[in-house]
């Protein structure tokens, strides 16, 4: 599956007017704008909250809650944001919210480490290359529910959605040097889990 | 550079995010330093990882469930006060539960009939036998029926 665009490439700001555009005519009482506003973004915002509860239950609950809170607020948006950051902040603070009215289970890898390189898809893997690649993305997806949750949303809005700095500090209420410093956080966090993992699966042979 | 500085940007150089200037001072770092040039090595291991992660595609008919839903809710732009807006239904059902019940009292009598005032009532009502001075059963009036007696 090849990855959508980033919200902002070079058509960045055709981007931004195309937003602009369907609230406003939102705004002057056509329903079917906001509808074209959850077609745009429900898939990347579904890949958000999926990445951030890792459940599928979860996830569809809050991508809906999300877009329905977007809908409560949606007059109250102005345009010095751009729609994306304000959405996207809806949907962080939605799983974060989740997160803590729910059960958290950590995932927990015994001690172990491996070079992760290896597990990387080659130009042309065999199908035993294949298995091991998507076993080690669900590895890494795994660690990922296992680093707090402030430190995931940086990294996801990071890696998954292309963001910049700037725009991360904007979707999560932070300074830029804070983003700078939850991202490398994290991605140090995410390898020390891996790398244990690896560590604890060579031990067992 | 110094190792603490260096490492502290490290994650920043792998996302394209350090200025030009810096950017080279970093590079120029790690390539004398064996230590920071391994973090860097798995920072960007970390980051090629993400390379193949999968998208999830919201369910299908998602917008349609999501526009379903909305159906009920308050209209943008009315700025309604959510909590009085959770209350506003029950509110509205109380009201026509009592409207209802208040209507139907009065066709069925149960609130006791509505007297109309007749032109004899209003007449009667601005009489003397209001303002009578020894109204039946008063002492005035066995007075009076005592003193006519005598007469």
């Amino acid at each position: 599956m090849g990855n959508p665009p980033p919200p902002f490439s070079s058509n960045g700001t055709t981007q931004g007017t195309e937003d602009l555009s369907l609230i406003g005519a939102f705004n002057k009482g056509d329903a079917s704008a906001f509808e074209a506003l959850v077609l745009k973004y429900q898939d990347r915002v579904h890949t958000l909250c999926r990445y951030m509860l890792n459940n599928p239950e979860d996830a569809g609950d809050a991508t809906q809650e999300t877009f329905l809170k977007a809908f409560r607020n949606l007059g109250y948006f102005t345009p010095d944001a751009s729609f994306y950051t304000w959405l996207y902040r809806i949907a962080i603070n939605t799983c974060l919210d989740h997160k803590r009215r729910s059960f958290l289970r950590r995932v927990v890898f015994p001690e172990g480490g491996s070079d992760l390189l290896e597990s990387l898809p080659s130009r042309n893997p065999t199908p035993e290359k294949l298995y091991e690649t998507k076993e080690s993305l669900h590895a890494v997806q795994l660690a990922l529910q296992g680093i707090s949750p402030t430190l995931r949303a940086a990294l996801v809005l990071k890696e998954m959605e292309e963001l910049a700095y700037e725009e991360i500090a904007d979707v999560l209420d932070i300074s830029v040097g804070t983003v700078k410093s939850r991202i490398s956080r994290a991605r140090e966090e995410l390898m020390k889990i891996l790398r244990n993992k690896r560590k604890r699966e060579t031990l067992k042979g | 550079m110094l190792c603490y500085s260096a490492r502290k940007r490290i994650s920043s150089l792998i996302d394209g995010e350090l200025k030009p200037g810096e950017a080279k001072q970093l590079e120029a770092h790690l390539a004398g330093c064996p230590n920071c040039a391994a973090i860097f090595d798995e920072m960007a291991g970390a980051r090629s990882l993400f390379a193949g992660f999968e998208r999830f595609p919201a369910p299908h008919g998602f917008s349609t469930r999501v526009m379903a839903a909305i159906q009920g809710q308050p209209e943008v732009g009315t700025r309604w006060n959510p909590v009085f807006a959770r209350f506003a239904g029950a509110a509205a059902l109380a009201l026509a539960i009592a409207a209802g019940i208040f209507s139907g009292g009065i066709l069925t009598g149960a609130l006791g009939p509505i007297h109309y005032p007749t032109k004899e009532t209003v007449v009667a009502s601005l009489s003397l036998d209001v303002f009578e001075a020894s109204p039946p059963g008063s002492l005035g009036k066995a007075y009076l029926a005592s003193t006519k007696e005598n007469r």
